[in-house]
C-alpha cells in the first residue's frame, strides 16, 4: 500500500519535470506554431552551462537560473532573428523549412556543446536527499523541479493575460495579420516569444541536469518528448500540457513498477500514436492531423 | 551572373569531393622497407570519444617505447589510424581501406565492443591477428580466430566486487541491468559469480539505454529487500540508480556498479553521494603490475594526464604483440596468433594469457570505492590502496 | 522523348561506373562505393514518401533496421542465398508498411514525421527484447564473399530505386502523387484515391529501405539495434535529400553522392567540426535554398519534372465533351441528387439546418445567400468532405452512404472550391489530366479528353504553365476544366465565376450550357446572382442554414424575405 502511493506521488512528481522541460517548446509553438526541433538540445546546452557555473564559480542550480535564462534567451532572440524570421511561415512548404531548419538548428546546438564540454555525461549534485512523511520519502529533487514547473506556468500565464505584451503575444498567436492591423509589431512579439521559449528551456536544463546527467546526444530524445507531451495535451494548451505530463508522469513510473522498465521507456511513444490516432486533437484542445 | 557563380562553385565541390576521394586512397606502398604499418580506427571526435582518445595515447606510448629500444625486427613501428566516429559501418570502411588500401602490417583494435564486433568478420576474412579490446565473451569462441582478447573478459568483470560482499558475510543480490550487450553479458557472469560464492540473486531486473527515471525500479527492487545492490551499468544509469536510492531513502549494505564510479564524472556529479559506492576498473595507477610506474610516469609526462585503464589495455596489447613478432621473428599472421595464444606475459594492465580460443583469462579486475571525494582502490586486499568502508551507512 | 532517354543513359553510365569500381578498385574504394549508392538509395526511398508524397517521416530507419534483421535471419536461420534475403527482407517490409502506412498516415506534418520516429523507438526497443534477434548482443553475419559483390548488388539497388521514381514521375501514379503532395483535398476531389497513393508510396519507400538494411547487414557482417536503428542513419538520409533537392527524381541522387563524398572530405579536415557544417548546412538550405541544388538553375531546368500528357488537338464541338454518363433519371427517380433534412452543427453552432433539396439531370440550380447561409457547408456534405449531423443523400437513385469524396467523385459528383485549390506543381494540362485519368481508364483517353476540355475552356495557350501564372479568373476556369473531366452526372460550383472576366464569364456560361445541355446536373453557389441568372432555371435561398425560398430565380429574387435577408430588417424599415 505504501508503495502505490509512493508511486503516484514519484509520477506525479516526475511529471513535473517533462512539464517543467516541455513548457518553452509549448510556448513557442502557441505563438508561432512553429516546433523547435532543437529544443531537447537547448535544455542540454542550459544544463551543460548551469554545470559550468556550478563546477567553476559554485552557482547552485537555482543560482544559475537567472544567468542561464538569459544567456539561451539571447540565443533563442538571435535564432529568431536570424533564422526564422527568415522563413515565410505560409503554406506547407513554410512549415518544412522551418522544421529543417531548427532540424540543422539542433545539430549545431549539440555539436557546439560537444566541443565545448565533450561527450561525457555531465551532472550536479544537489537537492538529493529526500523529505520523509512517516513511511513515505518525497525526493527533494523532483518536488523542486515540479514546483518550478508549477511556479512557471503560473508566471507564463499571468503574462499572457495579464500583461499588455502577453495579451499581444496572444493576439498575434491567434490572428498574426489581425494583430498586425492591430499596429502590433509582430516581428519584435515573436523574437519575445521565441526568446521566452528558449530562456525556459535553459532554465530546465539548469534544473533538471541535478536529476538527470545529461550528454550532448541526449537533446533528440527531451525534444520529442517535450513535443509528445504537448501534443497529448492539445498544441498550446497550458492545461492540457499539464494535465498530459501528469498522465505521462504516472504512466511511465507505474508501468515501470508493474510491467516492466521496456514497456516503461516505450509507453511514451505508444501514448502518443494512440493519442493521435484516436484524439487527435489532444487530451484537451486542437486538431494535430488532416 | 551570380547564379551562375553558384553553379560553377557547385562544380567545384563536386570535383574536389571526387578528387579528395581518389587521392584517399594512395597506392599501395612496398613492404618489407620502412617502417613496420600498425593499423586502426578509433573513436577520436563524438560523444563515444574520450574513452577512444585514452586509448589512442596507449598505443601511441608503447609505439614510442618499443621505437625507443630499438624497434621491432630491427624496423620502426608507425600507428596508422583514422576516425570512425563511433559508427560501425565506418570502422568496417576503415579496416577495408587499412587492409587492403594501406596494406599495413599489423592491426590494432577499435574502441568499443560493437566496433569490434563489426570488423571481426572483415579482420578474419583478411587473415590478419588483431588483439582485441572487446570485452564479449561470443567474439573469442573459435568464430573468429584471428582475434585474442586483449581486455578483461565480460563475466569476470565483477567478480572482485562479489567475491568483496561475499567476503562480508552479505548474501542476497538485487541486480540491475542495462539492456545492452556488454551489461547483459556481465551479469550472466554475476550470476555465476555469486551462485559460487554462496550468493543468492533475489531480484533482476533489465533496462533500455534511454531510462533515465529510475525511481520505480529502484524502489521495486528495494522491496525484496538484498544486501547488495548491483548494478550491470555505464555512467549515466548508475548515477540514476544512486540518485533515485538516495531521493527515496531506500538503503543497502553495499552499492556496487560496473561502470560509472570509474569515471571522474561519477564524483563530480553526485557529490557526497558517491562516497560509499564501489565501481569496477581493470586498472589503476597505483597497482603493483610489471612497469606500472614506469608507464604512469611516461604517461603524465607525454599526455599531461593520468591513464586510465583504456589507456593501460591497449598500451598493453601493443606490447605484447610486439612481443609476439619478436618471438616469432617475421610478420606471418598465422605464427603471430599461435605465439599469442601460447603467451604468458606480465604486463602493467597484469597477467596475459589466453584459453585456447583466445578468451582472455588471465587479466582479472579490481574494486574501488569513492572515499570522502576520491577513489580508493580497496579490493583485492593485496592491490589495495585502502580498506573498503563497509556497510554503507543509511543515505 | 529525348529527355527520357537521356535519363536512361545518364543511369546506366552511373551504374556502369559503379560496377567498374566494385571491380577493379581497391577494397577501400569499394566500401566507399557502397556507402555511397547505400545514401543514394536511402535517399531515394525517403523521397518517395518525404518529398514526392510530402510525408517527411523521422522513422524510415525503422524500416531500415527491420529490413537488416530479416534479411539477417534468412540468412542464418533458413540459410537463403544473400540476394533472396534482400528481395524477402524488402517484402516483408513493403508488406509490414500496409497496415502501418493506412494507421500512420492519417498523421500529417509534425505529427507524422514524430509519430514514425516513436515508431522506430518502439521497433527498436522489440528488437532489443526478442531473443531470435540476438537482443542487445546483437547477430553476426557470416560473410563469404568480398566486398565487391555487396557493392554491386548496392549498385544494383540504387539504380533500381532511381529507375523506379524515374518511372513513377512518368505515369499516372506520379501525377496522383504530387497532386496529393500539393492538396490532398483538391486531389480527392478529382478522384485521387489519396490514401491508397500514400500508402502505396510509403510501402514502396519501406522496401527500398529494408533492402537497403538487408545489404548493409550483409556488408558489414554484423547487426545490433543501436547501429541498426541510429537515428544518425535518418539525419544523414534528410540532410541528402534536402541538399540534392526533396521531391524530385535527381534531387537524392545528387544530394546521396555529394554528401556522402562531402562528409568524407570534410570529416578528413574537419573532424570535430564537421558536424556542426553540416548542421550549419542544412540551415542554410532551409533558409536559402529549400529547393536544394536540384533548384539552382540551369539544374532546375534540367531536373524539373518532366511535364506529362501531350496535347491532341481538337477543336471545341459541345460533342467533344463527352456525354455524362447519367443523362437519364435513374432507378425511377426523377432526382440524380437529392437530400432531406441535411444539417450540420459544429459544437453548438448550426451551420446547416434540415434543407431538402433535388437537381434532375440537366437541370441548373442557382443557391445563394448572404455570407455565413452555409452554402459551403452544404457543398462539403454533398461532396462527402464532410459528414452531415443529420438528414440523408441520394445520389443516382440510391442513398450515398458514407462514401468517401474519391469515389464519389470517380462516381459523377464533381465539385469546385469556393478558394481555388489548385496544385502550384501541376501544369495546366496535367491539372485537368489528373482528373481525367480517374474518369478514363486508357492514358490516350485521358490526354484526348483533356485536350477537349482545354480547347472548351479556352486554356490551350496555357497548357504549359503552372496555375500561378493564371489571373484568377483563368484559376477558376481550370478548376471548372478539372472538375468536368471527370464527365461528371452532378457538377458543384463553389462561387465559380468570382473574379472572372466579361469574357471569361461567357465562355464558362457556354461550357455549363453544354453540359447541362448533356445531362449534367449543375448546382451552383454565388453569392450575387447575375453571373448564374441567365443560366439557372431554379435558385434557391439560403440564409443560417435554412432555405428560405425556392422557386423561378426572377420570383426568388423579388421575394420580400429575401431582400430582407441580404439587406437586414432595418433597411427593410428604412425602405418602407
Amino acid at each position: 500500500m505504501a508503495s502505490i502511493i509512493a508511486l503516484v506521488i514519484l509520477g506525479l512528481l516526475w511529471g513535473g519535470v517533462y512539464l517543467l522541460m516541455a513548457e518553452g517548446l509549448n510556448l513557442i509553438y502557441g505563438v508561432m506554431k512553429v516546433v523547435n526541433l532543437a529544443h531537447g538540445d537547448l535544455i542540454v546546452f542550459g544544463g551543460l552551462l548551469g554545470y559550468s557555473l556550478f563546477a567553476h564559480a559554485g552557482f547552485t542550480p537555482i543560482a544559475a537560473l537567472l544567468p542561464v535564462a538569459l544567456v539561451l534567451g539571447a540565443l533563442g532572440a538571435v535564432v529568431q532573428w536570424g533564422i526564422l524570421e527568415r522563413i515565410p511561415l505560409v503554406g506547407a512548404d513554410g512549415e518544412l523549412r522551418t522544421l529543417l531548419a531548427t532540424f540543422g538548428l539542433s545539430y549545431v546546438v549539440s555539436n557546439t556543446s560537444f566541443l565545448l564540454w565533450g561527450g561525457q555525461f555531465q551532472s550536479i549534485p544537489f537537492l538529493q536527499g529526500a523529505l520523509r512523511l512517516g513511511p513515505i520519502a518525497i525526493p527533494e529533487g523532483l518536488l523542486a523541479c515540479s514546483l518550478a514547473a508549477f511556479i512557471a506556468a503560473l508566471l507564463v500565464d499571468f503574462w499572457l493575460h495579464r500583461t499588455l505584451a502577453g495579451k499581444a503575444l496572444r493576439a498575434t498567436a491567434q490572428s498574426p495579420l489581425g494583430a498586425a492591423s492591430c499596429g502590433l509589431e509582430i516581428r519584435r512579439i515573436r523574437i519575445i516569444a521565441f526568446a521566452l521559449g528558449t530562456a525556459m528551456a535553459g532554465g530546465a536544463g539548469a534544473l533538471v541536469i541535478a536529476l538527470v546527467p545529461f550528454q550532448i546526444s541526449s537533446g533528440g530524445d527531451l525534444t520529442v518528448q517535450s513535443f509528445t507531451l504537448i501534443a497529448l495535451g492539445g498544441l498550446g494548451n497550458y492545461l492540457g500540457a499539464w494535465i498530459a505530463a501528469e498522465i505521462l508522469g504516472l504512466a511511465e513510473v507505474l508501468s515501470q513498477y508493474y510491467l516492466g522498465p521496456d514497456i516503461a521507456s516505450a509507453i511514451i511513444y505508444l501514448l502518443f500514436i494512440a493519442v493521435l490516432l484516436f484524439r487527435p486533437q489532444g487530451l484537451l484542445g486542437r486538431l494535430g492531423r488532416v | 551572373m551570380a547564379r551562375q557563380r553558384q553553379v560553377r562553385s557547385a562544380g567545384r565541390i563536386i570535383l574536389a569531393a571526387a578528387w579528395c576521394a581518389l587521392c584517399a586512397a594512395p597506392a599501395a606502398r612496398a613492404a618489407e622497407e620502412g617502417p613496420i604499418r600498425v593499423g586502426c580506427s578509433i573513436t577520436e571526435t563524438g560523444p563515444y570519444s574520450p574513452p577512444a582518445v585514452f586509448e589512442l595515447q596507449g598505443y601511441r606510448l608503447a609505439a614510442e617505447e618499443i621505437n625507443k629500444a630499438g624497434g621491432l625486427l630491427g624496423r620502426k613501428v608507425e600507428i596508422v589510424n583514422y576516425d570512425d566516429q563511433g559508427n560501425p559501418s565506418t570502422a568496417v570502411q576503415l579496416y577495408q581501406k587499412l587492409i587492403y588500401s594501406d596494406r599495413v602490417d599489423l592491426l590494432l583494435s577499435p574502441y568499443e565492443t560493437d566496433l569490434m564486433s563489426a570488423v571481426a568478420p572483415l579482420v578474419t576474412r583478411a587473415k590478419k591477428v588483431m588483439p582485441s579490446l572487446g570485452a564479449n565473451v561470443d567474439a573469442f569462441q573459435g568464430q573468429f580466430p584471428y582475434l585474442v582478447q586483449a581486455i578483461t573478459e565480460t563475466p569476470r568483470y565483477m567478480g572482485p566486487a562479489i567475491d568483496l560482499a561475499a567476503s562480508r558475510g552479505y548474501k542476497t543480490i538485487a541486480l540491475l541491468i542495462q539492456n545492452t550487450q556488454f551489461p547483459q553479458q556481465l551479469a550472466r557472469g554475476i550470476e555465476q559469480e555469486a551462485t559460487a560464492k554462496g550468493m543468492r540473486v533475489v531480484f533482476k531486473e533489465s533496462f533500455p539505454p534511454t531510462t533515465t527515471d529510475f525511481s520505480a525500479l529502484v524502489l521495486k527492487a528495494a522491496e525484496a529487500h538484498p544486501d547488495v545492490i548491483v548494478g550491470a551499468t555505464y555512467l549515466a544509469d548508475s548515477e540514476g540508480i544512486v540518485r533515485a536510492a538516495k531521493a527515496q531513502n531506500i538503503n543497502a549494505k553495499m552499492f556496487a556498479f560496473s561502470i560509472g564510479p570509474v569515471e571522474p564524472e561519477f564524483g563530480r556529479g553526485l557529490g557526497a553521494a558517491a562516497d560509499g559506492v564501489f565501481g569496477t576498473t581493470l586498472y589503476f595507477p597505483t597497482l603493483h603490475t610489471a612497469g606500472n610506474a614506469e608507464f604512469v610516469a611516461a604517461f603524465k609526462e607525454k599526455f599531461e594526464r593520468m591513464p586510465d585503464y583504456h589507456a593501460a589495455v591497449a598500451y598493453a596489447s601493443l606490447k605484447v604483440l610486439a612481443e609476439a613478432v619478436r618471438k616469432v621473428g617475421s610478420l606471418d599472421q598465422d605464427k603471430i596468433r599461435d605465439a599469442l595464444l601460447a603467451a604468458s606475459v606480465d604486463t602493467v594492465a597484469g597477467h596475459f594469457q589466453l584459453s585456447p580460443t583466445g578468451l582472455q583469462i588471465g587479466y582479472t579486475s579490481y574494486v574501488l570505492q569513492w572515499q570522502h571525494g576520491a577513489q580508493a582502490l580497496v579490493w583485492p586486499a593485496d592491490q589495495a590502496t585502502a580498506a573498503p568502508e563497509l556497510p554503507h551507512g543509511a543515505w | 522523348m529525348t529527355r527520357l532517354i537521356i535519363e536512361i543513359v545518364v543511369l546506366a553510365g552511373l551504374a556502369l561506373a559503379g560496377v567498374m569500381i566494385a571491380l577493379g578498385a581497391n577494397a577501400y574504394v569499394v566500401q566507399l562505393l557502397f556507402s555511397t549508392a547505400l545514401a543514394v538509395t536511402l535517399a531515394v526511398g525517403w523521397n518517395l514518401i518525404g518529398g514526392m508524397a510530402g510525408y517527411v517521416s523521422f522513422g524510415q530507419v525503422a524500416f531500415f533496421g527491420l529490413g537488416a534483421y530479416a534479411g539477417a535471419l534468412a540468412m542464418l536461420t533458413w540459410a537463403l542465398p544473400w540476394p533472396l534475403a534482400i528481395v524477402l527482407a524488402a517484402s516483408l517490409a513493403a508488406l509490414l508498411a500496409w497496415p502501418l502506412g493506412r494507421i500512420m498516415l492519417r498523421l500529417s506534418g509534425i505529427f507524422f514525421a514524430l509519430g514514425m520516429f516513436g515508431l522506430a523507438r518502439v521497433a527498436q526497443i522489440i528488437v532489443n527484447a526478442l531473443a531470435i534477434t540476438g537482443g542487445p548482443m546483437g547477430t553476426s553475419i557470416p560473410t563469404a564473399e568480398g566486398p565487391a559483390a555487396t557493392a554491386m548488388a548496392m549498385v544494383a539497388l540504387a539504380t533500381g530505386a532511381v529507375a523506379l521514381t524515374m518511372a513513377i514521375s512518368r505515369a499516372r501514379f506520379g501525377l496522383r502523387l504530387a497532386a496529393l503532395r500539393d492538396d490532398a483535398i483538391a486531389a480527392a476531389a478529382a478522384g485521387v484515391d489519396t490514401s491508397r497513393v500514400k500508402v502505396m508510396a510509403f510501402c514502396a519507400s519501406a522496401g527500398l529501405a529494408a533492402a537497403a538494411g538487408a545489404l548493409y547487414a550483409r556488408n558489414v557482417g554484423y547487426i545490433d539495434p543501436a547501429s541498426g536503428f541510429a537515428g544518425t542513419i535518418e539525419l544523414q538520409t534528410v540532410l541528402m535529400v534536402l541538399a540534392g533537392g526533396i521531391g524530385t527524381v535527381w534531387g537524392p541522387v545528387l544530394g546521396g553522392v555529394l554528401i556522402s563524398l562531402l562528409s568524407t572530405v570534410l570529416w578528413a579536415r574537419f573532424p570535430t567540426e564537421q558536424q556542426i557544417i553540416l548542421g550549419a548546412l542544412t540551415l542554410v538550405l532551409a533558409i536559402a535554398m529549400p529547393g536544394g541544388l536540384a533548384s539552382i538553375p540551369p539544374l532546375s531546368l534540367w531536373l524539373r519534372r518532366p511535364p506529362l500528357g501531350v496535347f491532341k488537338p481538337t477543336a471545341f464541338t459541345p460533342t467533344a465533351m463527352e456525354k455524362a454518363p447519367a443523362a437519364v433519371a435513374v432507378n425511377g427517380e426523377s432526382a440524380v441528387l437529392a437530400c432531406r433534412g441535411l444539417g450540420k452543427r459544429f459544437g453548438g453552432v448550426v451551420a446547416v439546418a434540415g434543407v431538402d433539396l433535388a437537381v434532375a439531370p440537366g437541370e441548373i440550380l442557382a443557391v445563394i445567400g448572404p455570407n455565413g447561409a452555409g452554402k459551403s457547408t452544404l457543398f462539403d456534405m454533398l461532396s462527402a468532405f464532410s459528414a452531415p449531423s443529420s438528414g440523408e443523400i441520394r445520389f443516382r437513385g440510391a442513398p450515398r452512404g458514407t462514401m468517401p469524396p474519391h469515389l464519389l467523385a470517380r462516381a459523377g459528383l464533381a465539385r469546385t472550391f469556393q478558394t481555388s485549390r489548385l496544385f502550384p506543381r501541376l501544369t495546366v494540362f496535367e491539372t485537368v489530366l489528373l482528373a481525367a485519368t480517374s474518369h478514363h481508364p486508357r492514358w490516350r483517353d485521358a490526354e484526348q479528353a483533356t485536350s477537349a476540355l482545354l480547347v472548351a475552356t479556352d486554356l490551350v495557350g496555357d497548357a504549359e504553365r503552372f496555375p500561378d501564372a493564371l489571373p484568377p479568373g483563368r484559376q477558376r476556369l481550370l478548376e471548372i476544366a478539372r472538375a468536368l473531366a471527370l464527365a461528371p452526372a452532378v457538377l458543384l460550383l463553389d462561387e465559380a465565376m468570382a473574379g472572372m472576366t466579361v469574357a471569361e464569364i461567357a465562355r464558362v456560361q457556354a461550357v455549363l450550357r453544354a453540359a447541362a445541355g448533356r445531362g449534367t446536373a449543375i448546382i451552383a453557389i454565388e453569392h450575387v446572382l447575375p453571373a448564374i441568372a441567365p443560366l439557372a432555371m431554379r435558385a434557391l435561398v439560403l440564409d443560417n442554414g435554412q432555405t428560405i425560398a425556392e422557386g423561378a430565380p426572377d420570383a426568388v429574387l423579388a421575394d420580400p424575405v429575401v431582400i430582407e435577408a441580404y439587406l437586414g430588417v432595418d433597411a427593410m424599415a428604412l425602405a418602407s
